[in-house]
């Protein structure tokens, strides 16, 4: 059967527009991110600034990182990417587990689910309009946050040390992760939405995927790993295919009736 | 079932032999009708009948376990979009988006089926519900019975051939049940064939002629609903005036009524056709009906001669 785009772009706005009716929905969802990504930055000024040179030598020996030059540069060089870095890329896995639950899930808890079901829509109409509206706005708002942590760590690392640290290779590294690590969490949303029964239950899938996220700045402040072009890589390389995966895994296995009465 | 063709002109719901079952629990066993062009069939059975699996599996929502269901000619499961275009399901939940306007959930639909000129079959559909003031309102701030009236909109917007509705006037009022059962019945005139479930007798009065009866998932009977009725020696009913009993009983003779409440008393009558006779009768005496229900007990009676 032909994929009729306007039934998938028609999901992807009814959805987009039911998460951007409500601000309890989607303002934690923005706010606290962009908070986030404002505070984190100048608290690590914070530190490089009045902590000392001791303690920033202190944490970049635990690291492994050998400085050479000013001390204060290298920690706040190695701590925005290091360990602020891998923190944001958490972002595309929150955002998109938020999103896609409710919309797949959500479907079912609101009873809605009958009427799109029983109407002309094929399941792959269905299921990109849907992956769409998750995927669109946890991208944009994981680049809105990338964008801004390295706007202002460069306007601190400017002034004190008339450097500018972003963007470097790890920064657009792990930006271009963030799609992949957003569409694996979708594919999971879709595959466990099938068979869950509510919201909540579809969200907790991302804390799968959050945790090893989370593992990578300790790996990377007690010297377990090192943060390098090639770890970002193999990462790549790891979500390339499990997002392809769990996307096939999930359109494959949606059928409706099963997610009508899971 | 002999006879049944499956030319979609003629019979564009067809049900064979047609189960479900929810792993070991059985919903629905070898029900077999077909529902010809311009035919409104009320599917009648208490709650937990069957009735809603059957029209689920008829709108393509259930998989059947056994027998099949066929829509316009086709599998009703795996119906094309271009088929399911021209079919309208409406089961017991109003689906539609709480945060999304009424003419933005319209919007939606409208768009999933390809209807052109959506806005002005919308404003009819509105007019013809009393519902026009609610058209840019979010449907979380209506009420369930406001609600349902847009959902009927919503399931009328595309001109359907095959309309499947699961008890749709359980949250209207009387007016505006009355204003569905004549637009099913204008529908119908027009060539549309209707599911219609209903747990109410009183519905089959108003729409169609024909009946299904389901109770425990097995199907009872299939046939012409004055055939059916006329099986029941005696009729209760319910009826509601807008007035208080008191003021009015004592000038009405000669009718068996028990006063259940302050406005509302039950009767019996031994055929429909002296319901509107006892109404009449009623506002002779003052008493202001503005409703007339048929009792539970009717349909067990009618489940109860059609089982043995």
């Amino acid at each position: 059967m032909p994929m009729d785009s306007a039934r998938a772009f028609a999901v992807s706005v009814k959805d987009l527009r039911e998460v951007f009716s409500s601000i309890e929905i989607f303002g934690p969802m923005i706010f606290i991110p962009l908070f986030f990504s404002i505070a984190l930055p100048l608290f690590t000024s914070y530190i490089t600034k009045y902590a000392g040179p001791q303690f920033a030598s202190r944490i970049l020996g635990i690291s492994g990182v050998t400085t050479y030059g000013h001390t204060g540069l290298a920690f706040l060089s190695f701590f925005s990417t290091n360990v602020l870095g891998p923190v944001f890329l958490t972002m595309p896995i929150i955002t998109a587990s938020v999103i896609a639950a409710d919309s797949f899930a959500g479907e079912k808890e609101r009873k809605t689910a009958e009427a799109l079901l029983s109407s002309p829509i094929t399941n792959s109409e269905l299921l990109i309009g849907k992956m769409a509206s998750s995927f669109i706005p946890s991208i944009a708002l994981t680049a809105a946050v990338f964008a801004i942590y390295a706007g202002i760590t460069d306007y601190i690392s400017m002034r004190s040390f008339g450097v500018l640290l972003f963007p470097n290779e790890s920064w657009w590294l792990m930006l271009l992760n963030a799609p992949f690590l957003a569409l694996t969490t979708i594919g999971l949303v879709v595959i466990v939405s099938s068979r869950a029964r509510g919201v909540k239950e579809s969200q907790q899938i991302s804390t799968l995927l959050i945790l090893p996220i989370l593992v990578i700045p300790f790996a990377s402040i007690f010297n377990i790993s090192r943060l390098s072009a090639g770890f970002f890589i193999g990462m790549l390389s790891v979500l390339i295919i499990s997002a392809a995966a769990v996307v096939t895994l999930g359109v494959r296995l949606f059928e409706r009736e099963r997610f009508i009465t899971a | 079932m002999e006879g049944i063709t499956r030319e979609e002109g003629r019979h564009p719901i067809v049900a064979e032999g047609v189960g479900k079952a929810f792993g070991s629990a059985l919903a629905l066993a070898d029900v077999s009708f077909s529902a010809g062009r311009g035919e409104i069939v009320n599917v009648l059975g208490p709650n937990g009948a069957g009735k809603s699996t059957l029209l689920k599996m008829i709108a393509g929502l259930y998989k059947p376990t056994s027998g099949r269901t066929m829509v316009l000619g086709e599998d009703a499961y795996t119906l094309d979009t271009v088929k399911r275009e021209r079919v309208s399901f409406l089961g017991e939940n109003y689906a539609l988006y709480d945060d999304l306007t009424c003419f933005e959930n319209m919007k939606f639909f409208a768009r999933l089926y390809r209807i052109r000129n959506f806005e002005a079959e919308l404003g009819k559909l509105l007019r013809a519900f009393g519902a026009s003031e609610y058209r840019d309102r979010k449907l979380g701030e209506l009420s369930r019975g406001t609600k349902q009236k847009i959902a009927l909109c919503r399931a009328f917007m595309n001109r359907p051939s095959v309309i499947l509705l699961d008890e749709p006037s359980a949250f209207l009022d009387q007016r505006s049940s009355e204003r569905l059962h004549g637009m099913l019945n204008r529908l119908a005139r027009g060539g549309a064939t209707i599911l219609y479930a209903t747990q109410r007798l009183e519905e089959l009065f108003r729409i169609g002629n024909v009946a299904l009866l389901i109770d425990k998932g097995r199907m009872l009977r299939y046939g012409e609903i004055g055939e059916m009725l006329g099986s029941i020696s005696e009729l209760e009913i319910e009826i509601t005036t807008a007035n208080r009993i008191d003021e009015w009983k004592k000038r009405l003779v000669g009718v068996r009524m028990t006063k259940v409440s302050d406005r509302i008393l039950k009767a019996e009558v031994s055929s429909v056709e002296e319901i509107p006779e006892l109404i009449t009768k009623i506002s002779e005496a003052g008493g202001r009906v503005i409703n007339v229900n048929s009792l539970g007990q009717n349909i067990s009676k009618l489940m109860g001669n059609a089982d043995g």
